[in-house]
């Protein structure tokens, strides 16, 4: 009987992201129409959301006390004004406001840290020789087995971690990870 | 022959570049595109080329980390006066009825006005232009001032009622009507407005941008 409730639930949450979504859709309509009030109902529906992303990513990365937050969240809003009509629907709108908001709040937190002079040495991947040992990796492995493998061995990440990362079963990716395993110990027998 | 753990782990560090760093000619993914990864929208090959991305990208690597996570709970108050900033920066057209309703009140008022120098209707101008409309409102007397010259530093605020505030908004707007102080019941002609507006209340605040509420 639980299982049927638990199913209900689900069912109707589900549906009510969907009806969400919809109305997401309608209002971005109705702002990139250039309506007033939709601009303005935008703000309300978002505004606390941008606001807690702003604050999360301030606490992670920073020190919430030395930006003003509110100078970002004004920041974030210009963004969107700019950037909104790229959403192509195909995320949600919530998910993209966040995602923006994010990249406002680390933008800020860059240049901050520049105007502190500090800076930030990192080791560049990108190097040419770099690229072509991925290239050859990329052959043998598929994305997702690179990325798995990159994690959880270089960067420490539990496989845990990385199935919510990859939005797969935890067996799912301890069969990516000796499938991956595997293919390295083949190119490893046949250098010698 | 069998290949040990710590072989394949030594493998890997040799074979895997050594860290996430920065990216110069990386080309990250959308915000949209990681959102949609977020949100499980993301399929086939685009998958796998953020798969391949988030391996050697450590800053999109934790833009997912972070979208992945709810937001913290808790009510955190926004401002009033910050909200309505933030609205104030969306570009704005008048809305339909504004629009319709606007037409129809300017075109009684010069039907009014009209008839109030004795016009009849066939000599009546429907739309005059700005130069004959103002022309034509110099016959009329001023109307009397409703409020003296007041302005303390501070204390001033915007105007509730829509149209004073457009007017507001457009006169601050102008090079050329910028830090103007105009006089009480003087007529001002604006460019995108057909006709003359009566100055009911001009102020000046301490950054000296003239500020005119008209009629």
């Amino acid at each position: 009987m639980s299982f049927e409730g638990n199913s209900d639930e689900l069912e109707k949450e589900r549906v009510g992201d969907s009806i969400r979504d919809e109305e997401d859709i309608r209002l971005w309509e109705r702002c990139m129409a250039g309506d007033r009030e939709s601009w303005e109902t935008l703000v309300d529906r978002f505004g606390r959301l941008v606001c807690k992303t702003v604050l999360d990513t301030l606490k992670q990365f920073s020190n919430p006390s030395d930006i003003d937050w509110k100078d970002i969240y004004q920041d974030v809003f210009l963004k969107l004004k700019q950037k909104l009509h790229q959403w192509k629907r195909k995320s949600t709108l919530a998910t993209y406001i966040r995602a923006v908001a994010y990249h406002a709040t680390i933008d800020r937190i860059r240049k901050q840290r520049v105007a502190h002079q500090e800076t930030n040495a990192t080791t560049d991947r990108a190097d040419p020789l770099n690229r072509m040992i991925v290239k050859e990796l990329l052959d043998l492995l598929t994305p997702g087995e690179y990325l798995l493998i990159s994690l959880h061995f270089l960067e420490g990440w539990s496989l845990q971690e990385i199935a919510g990362l990859l939005r797969k079963e935890i067996g799912a990716v301890y069969t990516m990870k000796t499938r991956a395993l595997a293919k390295l110990r083949k190119i490893h027998l046949a250098d010698g | 022959m069998e290949i040990g753990d710590d072989d394949i782990k030594r493998l890997i560090k040799q074979l895997f570049p050594k860290s996430h760093g920065g990216s110069k000619d990386r080309v990250c993914p959308t915000e949209e595109e990681l959102a949609s990864f977020v949100d499980g929208k993301l399929k086939g090959k685009k998958e796998g080329d953020l798969f391949s991305h988030l391996a050697v990208c450590k800053d999109c690597l934790e833009t997912i980390r972070f979208l992945r996570q709810e937001p913290s709970a808790g009510e955190i108050p926004v401002p009033r006066w910050l909200d309505q900033k933030v609205k104030e920066i969306f570009p704005v057209k008048p809305r339909k009825w504004e629009i319709v309703f606007g037409g129809a009140t300017h075109f009684l008022e010069i039907i009014k006005h009209n008839a109030d120098l004795g016009l009849t209707l066939p000599e009546m101008e429907v739309v005059p232009s700005a130069a004959t409309f103002l022309s034509k409102t110099k016959k009329v007397e001023p109307p009397v001032t409703e409020k003296p010259l007041s302005y303390v530093p501070g204390k001033y605020q915007k105007p509730a009622h829509r149209d004073t505030w457009k007017g507001f908004q457009d006169i601050v707007g102008k090079d050329k009507t910028m830090g103007k102080l105009f006089d009480v019941g003087e007529e001002v002609l604006f460019e995108k407005k057909r006709d003359a507006c009566r100055v009911i209340e001009s102020i000046r605040d301490p950054g000296a941008r003239g500020f005119v509420f008209f009629s």
